[in-house]
């Protein structure tokens, strides 16, 4: 198994991780957890969203730069982290124990 | 000997601007008439030199800029010393220092904040329009076609064995798994009092204008009925005409329309007739289906998927003659019957599968042996009342209840507020609103003239009743999730909210919606939207707060005991009046002069204690008992 692959399940293995897509820059999905559909609109919408959210950061202050992004919505967490050439999304159900 | 020195000295000179500066540095005053007082003498002075300045001690300092030419000056002036001389004198008065009164309240209104007039300005309105596009595939490199998998699979292999592929990887896996085990840790949104029951706050009751559907026809129509779609706060059907007689004008667009509560600029389908539909409402099951009354009296059936033209249209000879002022649907197996009313005075049954003729009809009279017919104005029908039980409000200010039974014809069944038939408290215009309680369907409300009254199925008199407002209301509504509030719309543009569970005396909020007159009503079962039309036909969407849109605890049980109550208060009432009049001249022997029986001697006593304790005596004070019984 790859190194990639191992640091993924590793991920995976948190509590509530329900999905992880990586996606290079292009809006690509590389690497993805979830079915097809799904995969196609979260690594469209998101990395959308990630270099509209680097722009508004750079914007306000040239000499800063977006590290993280987290949205927080009713059914669970999308957590972004973005880099040069890949973003990696992963979606949390922080709830996940107690809706069981 | 007097001398004065005017120092001067320019500053600068530069073409086009001089500046000179002129300082009255000092008045150095020498006094040569000994006799007078030092002071005295150089306050006359003073009024010639430096007019007012404060005599003796310290000169104040006078500056001025001249920005001028020096030849605007004229000559340079030459000061030379010269021989005093006395030009006039002002002896001292002392008679005038007497009549010096010092001014002691002064009035002095200070401000620094600037002057502004008010400016308002208008806007042109813009038309916005959203649209939305999503990509879904993309990206790919050139050379690569993102339908065949091969290739594209081929392409991330090589891309995840690069290592910059992995050292990324890696270093956003480092961070991510920081926030996903804070979220593991702690709830950081964590929601607090989840599941409490809502306060019921009627202090703090507000309601938001959350859009306006403005008609898009240049002429003003009244919006004259509003009906929700049935499945969710979606959509809107808003029928719009002129009721007023003869204003409409040939021009005057026919076509109602229905409107998505997203989109407020277009309507999403327009419903076109042959005349102006006064009401339109949509199947409770079929929402594809709606059904409309004319202002020429037709019935329209529209199937939306067969476009907005009338699927069916009501026979002319079957139909009724007057505007029909309002139309349900009624609930069956096929789906299609509906119920009309209109003021020609006939309550029509119909089968929307076939309009040529009415299936049933029922004629609304007064029920005297020479019957006046009544206009019919609103239509109540709701299945959990029953359903073949019919309120209709007529032009007469009286509610009639019509009864549909099996093979029988339909017939009016009670006079709610006729005097004739022994009711009262009819209203005093046409009753534009009927509706039921949609928990307590005993319980009915009424809207006309200038106040709204709750009724009760049995007694022939109102229940309760609103104050009389200072202008019409035009429509009631009940809330269809809280069982004890209503609202009223006002001619004067105001939305009325009554609150029965909170209190019964006032109402519980007032809100001015529109300019316009309100002219129609409808909330949206879900309890918190209502959609309020008015005479511009502008259709107003309200989000009401929580308030007024979750039921309290145990609300319905307990609006049900105050209806209860106020009609036991009701039937008691009916009782004495009953028992006064059978027992009239009985009852009259006994109270006559007075019901009061006093013991004398008592009374005296106890009014002597009194006068004693206020300090008072002798005679002749205190009252005479007159018609009163004495014993």
């Amino acid at each position: 198994m790859s190194e990639v692959e191992e640091t993924l399940n590793r991920i995976k293995t948190h509590k509530g991780v329900s999905g992880i897509v990586i996606v290079n820059s292009e809006g690509v999905p590389i690497r993805s957890t979830l079915e097809s559909k799904q995969t196609l609109q979260y690594s469209a919408l998101i990395s959308q969203l990630s270099a509209k959210a680097r722009s508004v950061v750079r914007d306000l202050d040239p000499q800063n730069d977006l590290t993280f992004l987290r949205i927080r919505s009713k059914k669970h967490e999308i957590m972004i982290a973005p880099d040069k050439e890949y973003i990696l999304i992963v979606i949390q159900d922080p709830n996940a124990d107690q809706s069981s | 000997m007097l001398r004065s020195s005017l120092g001067s000295e320019r500053k600068g000179f530069d073409g086009m601007h001089a500046c000179s500066r002129y300082d009255v540095t000092s008045i150095p005053i020498t006094v040569s008439d000994s006799s007078l007082p030092k002071h005295h003498y150089r306050r006359r002075l003073s009024l010639y030199v430096s007019g007012g300045s404060c005599p003796g001690g310290n000169m104040n300092e006078y500056e001025h800029i001249y920005m001028k030419k020096r030849k605007e000056f004229g000559r340079y002036c030459k000061f030379d010393d010269v021989e005093p001389k006395i030009l006039g004198t002002v002896e001292e008065n002392r008679n005038c220092g007497d009549m010096y009164v010092e001014k002691s309240i002064m009035d002095v209104v200070l401000d620094n904040i600037p002057q502004f007039s008010e400016h308002a300005v208008n806007t042109a309105k813009v038309k916005m329009q959203s649209q939305t596009m999503m990509h879904t595939e993309g990206g790919w490199p050139k050379e690569i076609d993102p339908t065949e998998v091969q290739d594209t699979l081929k392409w991330i292999k090589r891309l995840e064995k690069d290592p910059t592929y992995t050292a990324a990887v890696k270093n956003l896996t480092s961070q991510t798994v920081k926030c996903i085990e804070q979220n593991n840790t702690i709830d950081l949104f964590e929601h607090y009092f989840h599941m409490e029951e809502p306060e019921h706050m009627p202090e703090s009751l507000n309601m938001k204008t959350v859009a306006l559907f403005k008609d898009p026809c240049d002429e003003k129509r009244s919006v004259t009925k509003i009906g929700w779609h049935p499945e969710g706060p979606s959509r809107l059907v808003c029928s719009y005409s002129n009721l007023r007689f003869q204003r409409m004008t040939d021009e005057m667009p026919m076509n109602s329309f229905i409107w998505d509560i997203n989109e407020r600029n277009e309507p999403l389908t327009e419903l076109r007739t042959p005349s102006p539909m006064v009401c339109c409402q949509y199947n409770h099951r079929n929402p594809d289906f709606l059904v409309g009354g004319c202002y020429n009296g037709m019935i329209n059936f529209y199937d939306l998927r067969k476009g907005p033209s009338p699927a069916l249209k009501s026979a002319v000879e079957a139909t009724h003659w007057d505007p029909v002022y309002d139309v349900v649907w009624m609930q069956s197996k096929t789906n299609s019957e509906c119920a009309s009313v209109s003021s020609d005075g006939r309550l029509l049954f119909w089968d929307v599968r076939n309009l040529s003729e009415a299936v049933d009809e029922c004629e609304l009279t007064d029920g005297g042996k020479e019957p006046k017919v009544f206009g019919g104005t609103s239509l109540e029908w709701m299945q959990e009342a029953g359903p073949s039980k019919f309120l209709v409000g007529t032009e007469h200010g009286i509610i009639l209840s019509c009864t549909k039974k099996p093979k029988k014809n339909v017939e009016v069944s009670s006079w709610y507020g006729q005097e004739e038939k022994g009711g009262y408290g009819r209203h005093f215009g046409p009753v534009y609103s009927v509706k039921r309680n949609p928990f307590h369907v005993k319980f009915f409300l009424s809207a006309g003239d200038w106040c709204a009254k709750l009724w009760m199925e049995e007694p022939k008199g109102p229940m309760l009743q609103t104050p009389f407002y200072p202008s019409y209301i035009s429509a009631t509504a009940w809330s269809p999730t809280r069982p004890g509030v209503f609202f009223l719309t006002r001619h004067d543009g105001r939305l009325e909210t009554w609150d029965f569970f909170y209190r019964m005396n006032e109402v519980a909020l007032s809100q001015k919606v529109s300019d316009a007159a309100l002219t129609s009503l409808s909330v949206q079962s879900g309890g918190s939207l209502a959609a309020v039309g008015d005479a511009d036909g502008v259709v107003t969407l309200l989000r009401l707060c929580d308030a007024l849109a979750l039921p309290g605890p145990n609300e319905k049980n307990v609006v049900g005991q105050i209806f209860d109550r106020e009609t036991r208060r009701e039937k008691n009432l009916e009782a004495i009046k009953k028992q006064g009049k059978a027992g009239g001249p009985k009852e009259g022997k006994v109270s006559s002069g007075s019901g009061i029986t006093i013991d004398k001697a008592v009374y005296e006593e106890r009014e002597k204690a009194f006068f004693s304790e206020v300090g008072l005596s002798g005679e002749g004070l205190g009252t005479k008992l007159t018609g009163v019984k004495t014993t």
